[in-house]
C-alpha cells in the first residue's frame, strides 16, 4: 500500500498598507510621530532629487555611470527609519535612499559617483558599508556581519539589500542558507523592481514570489508593497524585532518598479511597454505618501515647496564642494583608501 | 566670459552622438540644469541639461550630425566677467576655499593630518598611472618620472613602461640572453627535483606576443593542399643558376611571392585591428619564423611583393643566418604585416600556427610529402603535396576570404607561370 501525507503547508504572506490614492487601510494600527513621518517624506524627496542631480551631472560630463533608485524612494526610507543605530546597512549600487537616510552626508556619495575613493569612506559609526556592485555578494556579507555579531554577542541585526536578479545567483542561496543554519539576525531586503537591467522578472525566474524562496530554507518570506513606505517600515520592524530576539532571518520581497533607466548608460524605452511604465508611475510611493500627508493634515503644500527648494539647493552646494575635492584628491593612490597602513 | 559646453561621453566609453535635436538657439538665455539638446549615442537618446546659465553665443553642430566626445557643443556667454585675470584668482580662490573647507569639513577632517600630508605629497610627486602599471615599471626598473606618458591626461601607460624598457634593455644583451642562461644551483644547494629558469630575453618576448595574440584574438585556421610538382621542377631545373649567384632556392620563396600577390586581393589579411579600426595595409612585409637556440624569432623582409624570388631567396637565407647568431636589429623584426611559418623542415603536416601579433594572418607550412592522389582522369598517380594552415583573426576576416586567399595562393603554387603572370607594382 501507498501512503502519502502532506508534510508540511508553507504559506507567503502579503502586505499593504497605504494604497495609491494615499489612504490607510482601517485595520491597521501604525502610531508614528509626525516628526517621524515628515522626516520619513523628506528622505524620500532627498532621495529623488539627489537621483535628478546626479543624472544631470552625469549628462554634464561631471559624473560617472549612476544608477538611480526612481521609485524605489519608499524601501530604501522606510526600511532604515526601521532600523537603530547600532544596526548594520549593506547596500548594494542603487541605495543611495538608505545610505542617505541613515545619514551619510550627500558631499560622499557624490565623490564615489564623481570616481573619488573618499566618497566610500562612509564614518564607522553609521554602521553602513560602502556600494558594493558585483550582484548578490551583499548577501554573504550580510549573513557575515550577522554572524560575527552573533559569536561577538552584540545584539544587533542587519539589513542587506538586492535586487530581484540577485535571488537567481548562487549567493543568494548559499546566503540565506547559513543565515538559516545559523539563525543569524538577518533582514534580508530584496527590491524586486520587476527588471535586472533588460531582464524582466518572468525571463530570470518562474516562481510567482521571491519570497516563497525563503521557505526553502525554513525562513520565514513575505511580500511587501515596496512603493508603501508605512508597510515596508512595519515589516522591517518586525523583522528586525524577531531578529534581536534570536528568532532567525527574514527575507522581505519588496514589490516594486524601476520607473527610471538600469544607469545613465541605459536606454528602456528599447525593451519595454511605456503602457507599464503608465500604469507604474501612478503607484509612486512619493506622490501616495504626500497624499497621504496632506489628507492628514502633516504638511502643507507650502511646506513641501519649501522642502524642495531646499533640498535642490543644499545639494546643488554640496555637488560643486564634491567637485572641488575631487579636484584637489585627483591624483590619490586609489590604495590609499583600500589598505590599513 | 565666454564659456564651453564639452560634449561629455554619456555611456560607458562612448566616443560620439548624433544630435537629434536642439532645444534652444543662439542668442536665448538658458539656465542652469535647462535642457539644451536631445543627443542620440549607441547606448541611449538622451537629453543633455546645462552645464551653466548664460546667454547663447554659439551652437558648433547642426542637427542630425555627429558630435564628437570632449568636442565643444555650444558655448556661451555666461554672467561672470572679464578673462584671464579672474579666472586666475578664481582658481586661487577655489584652492584656498578648499583648503579651508578641507579643516572645517567634518568628512574631510576625519582624516589625521599625517595623511593629509601624504595625499598632497603624492600629488605632487607620483606620475598618473595605474597600480599595475607602477608594478610594470618596477618589474621592468623604469623610473616613472623619467618618462612621458601618453594616455589620457598625460596617464602613463603599459605601452610607454615597455617602450621605455625596451629603450634602455634591449637589442645585443637581450638578444643574446635567453633559454641558454639557466639559474644554476650552487655545487653546496642540495639537488631539486626541479629547476626554475627565469622567464627572460627571447622567451619573455615570445611569451608576451603569443599571450597578446591568444588572448585579443579569435584565431580559426584554415587547411588545404597544393599539389607542387611543377615548382619542384622548376626548382630543380635552376638549382644551378641560384647556385651560381650563391643562392639556395627553396620552396619559400615561391610561397612568399604567391601570397604577396594574393595578399593584394585579400586586403583584410594584411591587416591589424586597433581601436575601433581595421588598417588594410598598402605594403607587403612578412615575418618569417626562424628557429634559433634562444627560441623562435621572427625576421622581417620587406616589400615582399616588389622583390624577385631570387632576391628574396638570398634574404632569406640571409636573415635566418643573422638571426641565429643573434646579429639582428630590432627594426628587422618589427614592423611586420603578415606571417609564414615552416614547419616542414623538421616534419609535421597541418597545424595551428598562432599570429604574429597584431597582423591579421599567418601562413604554416607543413612538410611536402609524396602522395598518392586521383587525377583527371580518374587514375591513382603520385603526386608531392605541400600543406598549408593559413591561421586568421576571425574579428577582421570570415572562412570565405581564408578560404579564397588560401585558393589563389595554391594557384600560384600548382601554376607558377602564373606568377610570372600576376608579377609587376601594384
Ligand atoms: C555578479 C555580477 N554579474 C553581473 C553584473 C552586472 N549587473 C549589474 S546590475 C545587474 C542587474 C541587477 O538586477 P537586479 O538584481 O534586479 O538589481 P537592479 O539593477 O534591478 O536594482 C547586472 C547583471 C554584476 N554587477 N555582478
Ligand atoms: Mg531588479
Amino acid at each position: 500500500m501507498m501512503t502519502e501525507k502532506v508534510l508540511q503547508k508553507l504559506q507567503v504572506k502579503s502586505l499593504s498598507i497605504l494604497n495609491e490614492h494615499g489612504e490607510v487601510d482601517s485595520s491597521s494600527t501604525i502610531q508614528l510621530s509626525e516628526e517621524i513621518l515628515k522626516k520619513m517624506y523628506a528622505k524620500m524627496l532627498l532621495t529623488r532629487e539627489f537621483d535628478q542631480r546626479c543624472i544631470n551631472l552625469q549628462r554634464q560630463g561631471r559624473m560617472g555611470t549612476y544608477a538611480a533608485a526612481y521609485g524605489q524612494e519608499a524601501i530604501h526610507v522606510g526600511s532604515t527609519t526601521a532600523m537603530q543605530t547600532q544596526d548594520w546597512l549593506v547596500p548594494s549600487f542603487r541605495e543611495q535612499g538608505a545610505l542617505l537616510s541613515r545619514g551619510v552626508n550627500p558631499e560622499l556619495l557624490f565623490l564615489f559617483f564623481m570616481g573619488c575613493e573618499k566618497g566610500n569612506e562612509i564614518p564607522k559609526e553609521l554602521h553602513t558599508l560602502p556600494y558594493c556592485v558585483p550582484c548578490a555578494t551583499q548577501i554573504t556579507h550580510g549573513v557575515g556581519i550577522a554572524m560575527a555579531a552573533q559569536y561577538k554577542k552584540e545584539n544587533l541585526a542587519v539589513v542587506t539589500f538586492f535586487g530581484d536578479g540577485a535571488s537567481s545567483e548562487g549567493d543568494f542561496h548559499e546566503g540565506l542558507n547559513f543565515a538559516s543554519v545559523y539563525q543569524a539576525p538577518c533582514v534580508f531586503i530584496c527590491q524586486n523592481n520587476q527588471w535586472a537591467i533588460s531582464t524582466p522578472l518572468k525571463q530570470q525566474m518562474h516562481s510567482p514570489t521571491i519570497a516563497q524562496k525563503a521557505l526553502a530554507y525554513g525562513i520565514e518570506g513575505e511580500r511587501i508593497d515596496g512603493n508603501d513606505v508605512l508597510a515596508v517600515f512595519i515589516a522591517t520592524k518586525r523583522a528586525l524585532k524577531k531578529a534581536y530576539e534570536g528568532g532567525g532571518p527574514t527575507l522581505l520581497e519588496m514589490l516594486s518598479y524601476r520607473l527610471g533607466p538600469h544607469t545613465t548608460s541605459d536606454d528602456p524605452s528599447r525593451y519595454r511597454e511605456e503602457k507599464e511604465l503608465h500604469l507604474w508611475k501612478q503607484k509612486d510611493p512619493i506622490l501616495r505618501f504626500e497624499k497621504y500627508l496632506l489628507n492628514k493634515g502633516v504638511l502643507s503644500e507650502e511646506e513641501k515647496k519649501v522642502f524642495q527648494e531646499k533640498i535642490s539647493e543644499d545639494l546643488k552646494k554640496h555637488a560643486l564642494e564634491a567637485e572641488k575635492i575631487c579636484q584637489a584628491l585627483k591624483n590619490q593612490d586609489i590604495c590609499e583608501f583600500t589598505f590599513k597602513k | 566670459m565666454e564659456k564651453e559646453f564639452i560634449f561629455p561621453d554619456l555611456g560607458e566609453g562612448i566616443t560620439e552622438g548624433e544630435l537629434i535635436k536642439w532645444l534652444v538657439s543662439t542668442g536665448d538665455y538658458v539656465n542652469e540644469d535647462q535642457e539644451i539638446a536631445e543627443i542620440e549615442t549607441d547606448k541611449a537618446l538622451v537629453s543633455i541639461p546645462s552645464a551653466f546659465s548664460g546667454k547663447i553665443k554659439k551652437l558648433c553642430y547642426e542637427e542630425n550630425q555627429t558630435v564628437k566626445v570632449g568636442t565643444a557643443l555650444l558655448i556661451y556667454e555666461t554672467d561672470e566677467t572679464s578673462q584671464t585675470e579672474d579666472t586666475k584668482s578664481d582658481s586661487l580662490k577655489e584652492t584656498e576655499n578648499t583648503q579651508s573647507n578641507r579643516e572645517k569639513d567634518p568628512i574631510i577632517n576625519k582624516k589625521k593630518p599625517q595623511t593629509e600630508q601624504s595625499i598632497q605629497n603624492t600629488t605632487h610627486l607620483l606620475p598618473l598611472a595605474t597600480p599595475a602599471t607602477r608594478k610594470l615599471a618596477r618589474e621592468l626598473g623604469v623610473d616613472l618620472h623619467s618618462i612621458k606618458g601618453s594616455g589620457k591626461d598625460g596617464r602613463i601607460i603599459d605601452d610607454d613602461i615597455q617602450k621605455a624598457a625596451n629603450k634602455t634593455e634591449i637589442s645585443s644583451e637581450e638578444l643574446t640572453e635567453g633559454l641558454g642562461s639557466k639559474t644554476k644551483p650552487s655545487p653546496s644547494e642540495k639537488a631539486s627535483p626541479y629547476e626554475a629558469i627565469p622567464l627572460k630575453g627571447i622567451r619573455r618576448k615570445i611569451a608576451e606576443s603569443m599571450q597578446a595574440s591568444h588572448q585579443e584574438m579569435v584565431m580559426v585556421t584554415h587547411m588545404d593542399e597544393a599539389r607542387v610538382d611543377k615548382l619542384l621542377e622548376i626548382r630543380k631545373e635552376k638549382a644551378e643558376l641560384a647556385k651560381s649567384r650563391g643562392i639556395k632556392l627553396t620552396l619559400l620563396p615561391f610561397i612568399l611571392k604567391a601570397c604577396s600577390i594574393a595578399l593584394q586581393d585579400h586586403p583584410y589579411l594584411n591587416a591589424s585591428l586597433q581601436e575601433e579600426s581595421i588598417f588594410l595595409k598598402k605594403y607587403y612585409h612578412f615575418g618569417f619564423a626562424v628557429d634559433t637556440d634562444a627560441g623562435l624569432m621572427v625576421p622581417v623582409i620587406r616589400d615582399v611583393n616588389k622583390k624577385s624570388i631570387f632576391k628574396l631567396a638570398k634574404e632569406l637565407t640571409e636573415l635566418s643566418a643573422r638571426a641565429r647568431e643573434r646579429k639582428i636589429d630590432l627594426e628587422e623584426l618589427q614592423n611586420h604585416t603578415f606571417s609564414i611559418t615552416n614547419i616542414g623542415s623538421l616534419g609535421g603536416i597541418f597545424f595551428t600556427p598562432i599570429i604574429h601579433h597584431p597582423d591579421s594572418a599567418i601562413l604554416g607550412i607543413g612538410r611536402t610529402q609524396q602522395k598518392p592522389i586521383v587525377d583527371q582522369n580518374k587514375k591513382i598517380v603520385p603526386a608531392y603535396m605541400l600543406p598549408l594552415a593559413l591561421t586568421f583573426d576571425h574579428r577582421i576576416a570570415d572562412g570565405a576570404t581564408a578560404a579564397r586567399f588560401v585558393n589563389q595562393v595554391i594557384s600560384y603554387l600548382e601554376d607558377p607561370d602564373l606568377l610570372l603572370l600576376e608579377e609587376g607594382e601594384n
